[in-house]
């Protein structure tokens, strides 16, 4: 059936093409074509008006032409063409839409999946990602009345207790507890820093300080008392958590401590002495910092570890860490603020010119190895395909040689959409006799603007358009 | 209309939009969806989205 909402529908455009002089017909030999000739309208449904000088066309003569009857078989030409065609399009259009979606984006998610997973194993240059780290004391540390208790051990001779310390085993909770004093403001802070540290720090203490455990490990590290409150990464924090917990033993052994009073009180006053003996150096050392504005504590590869209170002033009088990663690229570093601010401007400029280039450097990079990347996957990709597929299968050098030379013009903003890159790259390199291309660019352009609708709806959208494309493939347009 | 050709433009685009209608309310509701963005998409939707594609693929001559 022609149905007068088709001709409505059709109406304004026909005015449009009809006041540029266009004429659309079907291509001769094309289902439209069948279907425009039942409808048994051969441009006689119009008549010229003398008052407008233009044509009027009969929309209800035309409707009444394509819809009568035979009168010999008693049925609808135009209906029965219109069911065989739309059968036959029908068919084949779900069997399109069911290929692209079982078929093609499978291999599509494949081939994004594996190169995104790829990409991520990338190691990113060593001058991306620099970082700022703040060091501060542990938290005890800023407390004056612990400062007064160590300050008496500043000139004790420096010497090396032995870990031969055989406590019984503690929880955690009794740890933490051991070592607290009893004034508030600083058992607060020791309960603050414990949390930051964590429970395995203050096991490992214990174990290794307090107890006899590690004298059967050989392979730990550190295994002597300066090497834990002098070398290991966290000294001070080591000095910190055996001070308090000898100060508190020394006044109050354990019960089920498996040593002489004797030895233990003479262990136990060392500990306790030459811990505090390196706490009040680090005191000295806070003092220095404070003094000369140490900015700069050390550099770790990309990382600046700096003094927290000493860059807290830094940034809030203007300060940038563009200036500090610029401070590494330039040896020896700068520490102090007055020298970085001295160089500044220049330690900025550094900074800056060398990002730029480490940027560009570093998109090239990426550039081309998600390249290698996608040829390589999609390669591996080909090689699987062992059924289900026999145009892949019979063409794999063909497929290979189309792709090759696909990613050969891919431009590098293309990558930044991967999914779209690798459906555009795995529809024209493998599945280029059919067009599973057209149906899903057309969900995903209709999703990226319309993100609310789900991928049924876009799908029915780009079904819908994939149709009406087919059909168009069928005019024939004349200027006349 | 200036053209008396125009009743075969009319004629042939009316048969597209049916035909793109016919086919569309045979492939849609399965498995792609038969609404867009909640709305139901009904033979007026599906005419009009069929003429705006058929401008479009003519529109290099307009």
């Amino acid at each position: 059936m022609l149905t007068n909402q088709a001709l409505i529908a059709a109406f304004p455009l026909t005015t449009v093409l009809d006041s540029k002089r266009i004429v659309v017909s079907p291509l001769e030999g094309s289902p439209l074509f069948t279907l425009v000739k039942a409808t048994r309208s051969d441009s006689n449904h119009n008549k010229f008006n003398e008052t407008t000088g233009e044509f009027d066309i009969n929309i209800t003569d035309i409707e009444y032409m394509a819809n009568a009857k035979d009168d010999v078989l008693g049925v609808c030409t135009h209906d029965r063409v219109m069911d065989e065609i739309t059968e036959v399009v029908s068919t084949a259009v779900t069997g399109h839409m069911m290929f692209a979606k079982n078929v093609v984006a499978p291999a599509i998610e494949d081939l994004v999946v594996k190169t995104c997973n790829s990409i991520l194993e990338l190691s990113p240059s060593a001058l991306l990602g620099m970082e700022v780290i703040t060091w501060a004391p542990p938290k005890p540390l800023l407390n004056s009345g612990l400062e007064t208790s160590v300050r008496k051990f500043e000139d004790l001779p420096y010497d090396v207790p032995k870990l031969a310390m055989k406590l019984p085993d503690l929880t955690v909770t009794e740890i933490i507890e051991l070592m607290k004093s009893g004034s508030g403001d600083l058992d607060n802070d020791i309960t603050e820093w414990a949390s930051v540290k964590g429970d395995s720090f203050f096991i490992s203490i214990w174990e290794n300080i307090f107890q006899i455990k590690q004298a059967g490990l050989t392979d730990r590290v550190p295994v002597t008392f300066r090497s834990f409150v002098y070398d290991a990464p966290d000294s001070l924090d080591n000095a910190l958590a055996i001070y308090l917990l000898s100060r508190r033993l020394a006044d109050s052994p354990l019960p089920n401590t498996e040593m002489n009073l004797t030895s233990f009180n003479s262990l136990i006053i060392d500990y306790r002495n030459q811990s505090g003996a390196r706490l009040s150096h680090a005191f000295n050392e806070f003092d220095k910092v404070n003094k000369i504005s140490q900015l700069v504590r050390s550099v770790d590869g990309n990382k600046t570890i700096v003094n927290e209170s000493v860059y807290r002033r830094w940034i809030d009088a203007g300060g940038e860490n563009e200036i500090l990663f610029g401070n590494i690229l330039v040896q020896p570093f700068s520490s102090t603020v007055d020298e970085i601010n001295s160089k500044a401007p220049m330690l900025k400029a550094e900074w800056n010119k060398y990002s730029a280039l480490t940027s560009v450097v570093e998109r090239n990079r990426l550039f081309t190895r998600t390249k290698e990347f996608l040829l390589a996957h999609f390669r591996e990709q080909i090689r699987n395909v062992t059924e289900g597929e026999e145009a892949t299968i019979g063409n794999r050098e063909i497929i290979l040689k189309k792709f090759t030379d696909l990613i050969d013009e891919v431009r590098e903003d293309e990558t930044k959409d991967l999914w779209a890159l690798c459906l555009k790259l795995v529809c024209k390199a493998r599945f280029y006799k059919t067009d599973a291309e057209r149906i899903l660019s057309g969900i995903e352009r209709i999703k990226k603007e319309n993100p609310q609708v789900s991928v049924r709806e876009a799908a029915a959208i780009s079904l819908l358009e994939y149709i009406n494309y087919w059909i168009s493939t069928q005019f024939v347009v004349k200027i006349v | 209309m200036k053209l008396s050709e125009s009743e075969q433009t009319l004629v042939t685009l009316a048969n597209a939009g049916e035909l793109a209608a016919n086919v569309a309310q045979r492939v849609i509701g399965n498995e792609v969806a038969d609404t867009f963005n909640g709305a139901p998409l009904n033979r007026d939707l599906i005419h009009n989205l069929a003429q705006t594609t058929f401008q479009s693929s003519v529109s290099k001559y307009l």
